[in-house]
């Protein structure tokens, strides 16, 4: 049961996280927290210190969703650990730079670190993300391609493409930090040139094709 | 507890479906594959077809004033020899996965891939198959381009009748060489060899005269074919309906058959060997002389072998030399002289006249009187006549080169006369 659990919090750690809400006031004030009572006289709202606040409706202009700054259109950045496995089991990390294109969509670009049958690859990809939902903790899907540079550079080792895709949720953990989790799977074949058929230009590519399900936490900056 | 089993289920299986999986992928030769059944129906039996023009020089064989020149894997080019100073390219046999050639009275006994198969030649212009002795023969496959390795072959699928260069995936590692294949890709990796006349003359005769790098021979009512390292006799006792019911392992490479005396000599790339047949279906090793590696065409008449030893070919060596061996005792060949040469191809020997064909040193002439001086008793060397192979009949010698088939009038040794030639 706490290995259920431990997996479950791991990989759909988004869900712990409530949503928070933004009460706006006529006066141009705005104050973020979780609304405790609502009726039609009044709203109470609870900020993260601690304290209740309560409002007449007449004070109020709107109640939204509070989307933080981390979420909205702009640049952002990720850094993630993942673990690929299946019938052989490696880690990676990934960084990210990308652009936040609205609240749904964004795209980026990024580097990492992959090893591979003992051998260390430098993974240079693009990634689109979408969030299902316009709010700081949402599902998301994300699909990228790219290719794994081979580390240590050699006539034999070519590297080789990538795809990916991954599914889990992304929360906000103040205006400019996130945190996601997500599981997926990795498609990839690396080539490694074995052997010289007869002193002759013809060789042998031995093909590793890599089919891993992609266990990833990471964390959003903005 | 049932979402706990079955969270764990779902992540073993997800973790069971993600599997790795390694192969190879490389230029390879790819094989074209014909069914068996289709095989037999088509390709692999004989059409009559107009003639071609001779791109390629295989085994030739020579009866009744026909010349039949292998056209390997492909067919004969039929050759009307009737008159030897205008020979006529007259018509094509096409026969897929032919490289070997014998012929005894009316019937063409020729392999094709697996099958020995008889054709009726009583009639040029209408060949007919008359028998067929499936799957007699190792599976085996054409000649392959040497400069890649060959993709893995599943006999199941059916007859190799070709190969494409193409980008070959496989979980399999390629193969090296080629496996089973010693009997096809010997006949067309040999580049030269001799001809040789069994008391033959310009006419009709029982059995014809066989080219020397065929691997198949006859002798009395049988039919001797080297396959991979098994010799295999064949009865031919019914023409039609040969039987093949054993088989010699021969653990060399094996070049060259060579039947005289009722004894089988075989030329390997490590020395000769010489087999009895008292029981034609059980040929003996009797006797064997070694040599260094070499390409060894051998002829032997009465007493003595004649072999040349031969470098600059797939057989390897450092050799090129004329051996003459003493086998008067089948049990025990003994080299008695050896005679440098410059590039030793085919030769023949009649009457005691001993034809070599030298490379670009040229068909050099040799009286075989005395078999122990036969290197100093050169008689002539006609150096413009380069050629790899030799047939030599009564009054003429066929001589094979790259670019045709030439023939002389031998009457005179001294002063041989050109017939004809035939350009390929």
């Amino acid at each position: 049961m706490k290995i259920y659990l431990l997996l479950f919090t791991w990989l759909f750690s988004g869900l712990v996280f409530a949503q928070m809400d933004l009460v706006k006031l006529k006066s141009g004030s705005e104050i973020r927290g979780f609304i405790t009572e609502k009726t039609e006289e009044i709203v109470k709202i609870k900020t993260k210190d601690g304290s209740i606040w309560v409002f007449k409706q007449s004070e109020v202009s709107a109640i939204e969703s509070f989307v933080p700054a981390v979420f909205e259109k702009g640049y952002f950045g990720t850094v993630s650990l993942g673990v690929l496995g299946g019938s052989d089991v490696s880690a990676n990390f990934l960084i990210l730079n990308g652009y936040r294109i609205n609240a749904h969509w964004s795209a980026g670009l990024g580097i990492g670190i992959d090893q591979f049958y003992n051998n260390m690859y430098l993974p240079l990809f693009a990634e689109g993300r979408y969030n299902l939902l316009k709010k700081g903790t949402t599902p998301y899907v994300s699909l990228g391609f790219g290719y794994d540079l081979p580390f240590q550079m050699s006539e034999r080792n070519k590297g080789g493409f990538f795809g990916q895709g991954l599914i889990g949720f992304q929360h906000e953990l103040g205006n400019h930090f996130g945190i996601f989790s997500g599981v997926g799977f990795r498609y990839g074949q690396l080539q490694v040139d074995e052997w010289n058929w007869w002193g002759t230009d013809v060789t042998t590519k031995t093909i590793y094709e890599i089919n891993r399900f992609d266990l990833r936490f990471g964390f959003i900056f903005r | 507890m049932k979402n706990v089993i079955g969270t764990l289920l779902v992540l073993v299986f997800v973790f069971t479906a993600c599997k790795d999986k390694q192969f190879q992928k490389y230029t390879a030769n790819v094989p074209v594959y014909t069914d068996f059944e289709t095989f037999r129906a088509g390709l692999g039996t004989v059409k009559y077809e107009s003639a071609k023009t001779i791109a390629q020089k295989g085994n030739i064989y020579f009866k009744d004033n026909y010349l039949f020149i292998l056209d390997n894997f492909e067919g004969i080019h039929i050759i009307d020899n009737t008159n030897p100073k205008a020979p006529i390219n007259k018509a094509y046999y096409a026969i897929t996965g032919i490289t070997g050639i014998v012929i005894k009275n009316q019937y063409l006994y020729v392999n094709a891939y697996t099958d020995l198969v008889v054709i009726d030649v009583s009639s040029i212009e209408n060949p007919k198959e008359s028998g067929r002795l499936e799957n007699v023969f190792e599976y085996a496959w054409p000649t392959h381009d040497p400069q890649y390795p060959l993709a893995n072959v599943d006999p199941s699928k059916g007859i190799i009748t070709g190969w494409e260069i193409e980008e070959y995936v496989t979980d399999k590692t390629p193969i090296g060489g080629c496996i089973n294949c010693t009997f096809l890709a010997d006949a067309t990796g040999f580049e030269s060899g001799f001809l040789y006349s069994n008391d033959m003359s310009v006419g009709s005769s029982s059995q014809g005269v066989s080219g020397s790098i065929t691997k198949f021979s006859l002798l009395n009512d049988y039919l001797y074919v080297m396959d991979g390292n098994n010799l295999k006799p064949f009865d031919l006792s019914s023409p039609t309906r040969p039987s093949n019911t054993n088989q010699v392992g021969i653990w060399r490479e094996v070049e060259t058959l060579f039947t005289y005396n009722d004894h089988i000599f075989m030329g390997t790339t490590t020395g000769m060997l010489i087999y009895e047949t008292g029981n034609r279906n059980e040929p003996t090793q009797v006797g064997v002389i070694q040599h260094a590696n070499a390409c060894d065409p051998v002829v032997v008449d009465g007493d003595y072998a004649y072999v040349t030893l031969r470098t600059g070919t797939a057989c390897s060596g450092q050799q090129n030399q004329l051996d003459v061996i003493d086998v008067s005792n089948y049990s025990q060949p003994e080299l008695k002289k050896t005679y440098s040469l410059k590039n030793p191809h085919g030769l023949g020997i009649k009457n005691n006249t001993l034809f070599v064909c030298d490379g670009s040193a040229g068909l050099k002439i040799y009286d075989a009187t005395e078999p122990l001086t036969v290197g100093d008793n050169k008689v002539k060397t006609y150096g413009s006549i380069q050629a790899t192979d030799i047939i030599v009949l009564e009054n003429i010698a066929m001589l094979i080169g790259d670019d045709g088939l030439y023939q002389y009038d031998i009457t005179d040794i001294q002063n041989i006369q050109k017939l004809s030639q035939l350009k390929f």
